[in-house]
C-alpha cells in the first residue's frame, strides 16, 4: 500500500516537473518570437523612415529630410542581419524574412537610390507623381509582407499560449491527485512538490518579463526634460497582453516640443506593430516640422490601404511653444479623449479639441484647439483606459482633477488621474497611459509650493510613480 | 432562414453580451444587450454573416448595450465593412448616452440616428 503510494507521487512528481518543462520551453518561445517580431517591425520601421524621408526630400527639397533617410539607411543592413539570425533561431520564419530581406532591397536599389541620384540634378522630375506613387507601391508591398509575418507569429503564438493554458489546467488537475497522496503519505516529498511550484513561478514571470520588453520598446526610454516645464509619464499595463498604448515627448523645430499619447485597437504581435508604425511615423513627421493636424491626416492616409482588420489609432497631440512667459499649446485630437487643462484659476476641464479615429476612413475630420497656460498651469492628456474599464462609471476626468490646481506638479496630477481608473474593482480590461506637463514658467520661488520641484532639471519625469500600483517608473 | 429569433450569449473577461437574431428578412435584426468589448467581435460577426445572405438591410440594435469600448467600437467597424462587402445596408440604432459618447469622441456620431428630438424619448 505504501509502494504503491509512493509510485503515484512518483508519478504525479513526474507529470508536474514534464509540464513545468512544457512551460518553461513556452516561455522561451516566447521570447524568441518575440525578438523576431521586434526585428520585423525594425526593419519595417527603417522602410518607412527611408520612404517618409525621400518623399519629405523630393517634396520640399530640404536637405533636413535627408537626415532621417540617412539614419535608417545606415540602420538597415544591421536591422537585416538581427531579423535574419532571429529567424535562424525561429526556423519556421526563414523563408518569409528572406524573401522581405529581398524586396527591402529591390526598393533600396532600384528605387532609393536612383530617385536620390535624379533629385540632385531634376527635383521636379524627381516629384512626379508617377514616381512618388511607385514609392508607396512598393513600400505597401514591404509591408505588407511583414504584416503578414506579424500575422504567421500571431497564430503561432496564440497556439503556443493555448499549449500553456492547457499544460497549466492539466498541471492543477495532477497537482491535485498528488497532493491528496501526499497528505496521506508523506511530508517529506512536500519539500519537492514546492520546489517545483517555484520553478512554474519563475517561468511564468519569465514569459510576463518577455511582454514588458515589449511594451517597454514602444514607449520612450526616458522622458526629456523640456524648459521651465514638468512633465510625468504613467504607463499600466493591465490587459496582460503587450500592445495598444503609446506615448512620447521630443523637441521639434523652432523651439517647439511635442507631445503624443495614443491608443491602438486591438492587442498582440499585430497591435504592437502598428503601435510601433503610429509612434515612429508621428515622431519622423513632427520632428521635420508637420503640425500636429499633418501629422496625423498623414498618419491616416498611410494606415489607409493596409490591411489591418479595421484596426484603428487614436491619438492626442499637443504641440508647446513657449511666448511671452506663457505656453501657448495647440492640440489635435483624432478619436481620442481631449485632454484636461488644469488651470490654476478655475476649474478643470478638457480642451475643444476633437475628430475622427486614424486608420479607418479615407477622409477625417479634425478640429484643432488653442490653449494658453500661465505660469502653474497644467494639462493631462490620457488613454481611455482611465474610464472605460467595464460598464461602472466614475466620475469625469476633469473632477479627479478638480482640488489640484496650482497645489500639485505633474507628478501629483498624473496620480490623480490614475486613481480615478480605481473605482473599477478589475480585472483590468484595458492599458492605461497618462501624460501630464505643468508650465512652471519663471514662478517667483516664494510663490511655489515647498514641494514644487522648480527646478526642471530636478523634476525628475515618473519618478512618482509607486510600484504598489503596478506602473513602471520610466527615469 | 428561421423566423424565430436565435439568441447567443457571449462570455466576456468580467461581463456578458447578449446577442439576438430576428426579424424576418428585411431588415433583419441582431440586439445585443451587455457589454460590447474584446470578447465580443467574433459572436457578433458571426451572427451578421450568417444573416448577410438573406437580407439586403440589417438593424443592429445597440440601445441595450450598457458599455463599449474601443474593441467593441472596431467590433463595429468590422461590422459596417463586413455588410459594405456583402452589399447589405448596417443601420445602429441611437445608442444609450454613455455608448454615444464613445462615438462621439472617436469622432462617429455621425454613424448613429440623431437623438430623439421629444424630450420624453429614451436618451
Amino acid at each position: 500500500m505504501v509502494a504503491a503510494g509512493a509510485l503515484l507521487v512518483a508519478v504525479g512528481v513526474a507529470l508536474l516537473l514534464s509540464n513545468t518543462v512544457e512551460l518553461r520551453s513556452d516561455s522561451e518561445g516566447t521570447t524568441r518570437s518575440e525578438n523576431y517580431l521586434l526585428r520585423v517591425v525594425d526593419v519595417e520601421r527603417s522602410v518607412v523612415d527611408v520612404e517618409t524621408g525621400l518623399r519629405g526630400y523630393v517634396i520640399t527639397g530640404r536637405p533636413l529630410f535627408l537626415q532621417p533617410l540617412y539614419g535608417a539607411r545606415a540602420g538597415l543592413p544591421a536591422a537585416e542581419r538581427a531579423l535574419r539570425e532571429a529567424a535562424v533561431a525561429n526556423h519556421a520564419y526563414e523563408h518569409g524574412s528572406d524573401a522581405l530581406i529581398a524586396s527591402v532591397g529591390r526598393y533600396l536599389e532600384g528605387y532609393v537610390v536612383p530617385l536620390l541620384a535624379r533629385s540632385q540634378h531634376d527635383l521636379a522630375g524627381a516629384r512626379s507623381s508617377a514616381v512618388t506613387l511607385e514609392g508607396k507601391r512598393l513600400v505597401d508591398g514591404i509591408r505588407d509582407e511583414a504584416a503578414s509575418l506579424e500575422r504567421g507569429l500571431s497564430g503561432s503564438e496564440a497556439a503556443r499560449q493555448n499549449a500553456a493554458h492547457d499544460a497549466t489546467d492539466r498541471s492543477i488537475t495532477e497537482a491535485i491527485v498528488v497532493l491528496v497522496v501526499l497528505t496521506l503519505l508523506t511530508v517529506a516529498t512536500g519539500t519537492l512538490i514546492g520546489r517545483v511550484a517555484v520553478e512554474r513561478e519563475v517561468a511564468r514571470e519569465h514569459s510576463d518579463a518577455t511582454s514588458e520588453t515589449l511594451q517597454q520598446s514602444l514607449l520612450p526610454s526616458c522622458l526629456p526634460s523640456i524648459p521651465r516645464c514638468e512633465l510625468a509619464a504613467r504607463f499600466i499595463p493591465n490587459s496582460g497582453l503587450v500592445g495598444g498604448d503609446f506615448y512620447d515627448a521630443f523637441e521639434t523645430p523652432n523651439g517647439t516640443w511635442t507631445l503624443i499619447i495614443g491608443d491602438v485597437s486591438g492587442k498582440g504581435a499585430p497591435a504592437a506593430a502598428l503601435t510601433a508604425m503610429a509612434r515612429w511615423t508621428l515622431r519622423s513627421l513632427l520632428e521635420s516640422g508637420a503640425s500636429p493636424v499633418e501629422a496625423l491626416r498623414v498618419l491616416n492616409s498611410t494606415m489607409i490601404g493596409q490591411s489591418l482588420e479595421r484596426r484603428f489609432v487614436t491619438v492626442a497631440c499637443m504641440r508647446l511653444r513657449e511666448q511671452d512667459g506663457r505656453l501657448q499649446v495647440t492640440v489635435a485630437c483624432a478619436g481620442h479623449p481631449p485632454p484636461i487643462l488644469v488651470p490654476t484659476a478655475g476649474a478643470p476641464h478638457p480642451v475643444g479639441a476633437e475628430g475622427t479615429l486614424l486608420g479607418v476612413l479615407p477622409a477625417i475630420e479634425l478640429q484643432p484647439a488653442e490653449v494658453e497656460l500661465a505660469p502653474g498651469d497644467g494639462i493631462v492628456a490620457f488613454t481611455d483606459g482611465i474610464t472605460d474599464q467595464g460598464p461602472q462609471e466614475g466620475p469625469p476626468p476633469e473632477q479627479a482633477l478638480a482640488g489640484h490646481p496650482g497645489h500639485g506638479n505633474a507628478d501629483s496630477l498624473a496620480d490623480a488621474l490614475q486613481r480615478l481608473s480605481e473605482v473599477y474593482a478589475g480585472p483590468y480590461r484595458d492599458d492605461i497611459a497618462i501624460l501630464a506637463l505643468r508650465y512652471v514658467g519663471a514662478l517667483p520661488r516664494q510663490e511655489t509650493e515647498p514641494a514644487i520641484r522648480a527646478d526642471p532639471a530636478t523634476a525628475v519625469p515618473g519618478s512618482g510613480d509607486t510600484p504598489a500600483s503596478g506602473s513602471i517608473p520610466r527615469v | 432562414m428561421s423566423p424565430d429569433a436565435q439568441s447567443a450569449r457571449t462570455s466576456n473577461a468580467s461581463g456578458h453580451l447578449g446577442i439576438v437574431t430576428g426579424g424576418n428578412g428585411d431588415p433583419a435584426i441582431v440586439t445585443l444587450t451587455g457589454e460590447l468589448d474584446m470578447s465580443a467581435a467574433p459572436g457578433v460577426l458571426a451572427s451578421l454573416e450568417g444573416l448577410t445572405g438573406g437580407s439586403r438591410a440589417i438593424v443592429l440594435d445597440i440601445d441595450g448595450v450598457a458599455f463599449i469600448d474601443s474593441a467593441g467600437l472596431r467590433c463595429i467597424l468590422m461590422c459596417e465593412g463586413l455588410c459594405r462587402d456583402a452589399g447589405v445596408e448596417l443601420r445602429l440604432t441611437r445608442g444609450s448616452p454613455r455608448v454615444r459618447r464613445v462615438f462621439k469622441v472617436a469622432g462617429l456620431l455621425d454613424r448613429l440616428p440623431a437623438p430623439d428630438p421629444d424630450p420624453a424619448g429614451r436618451d
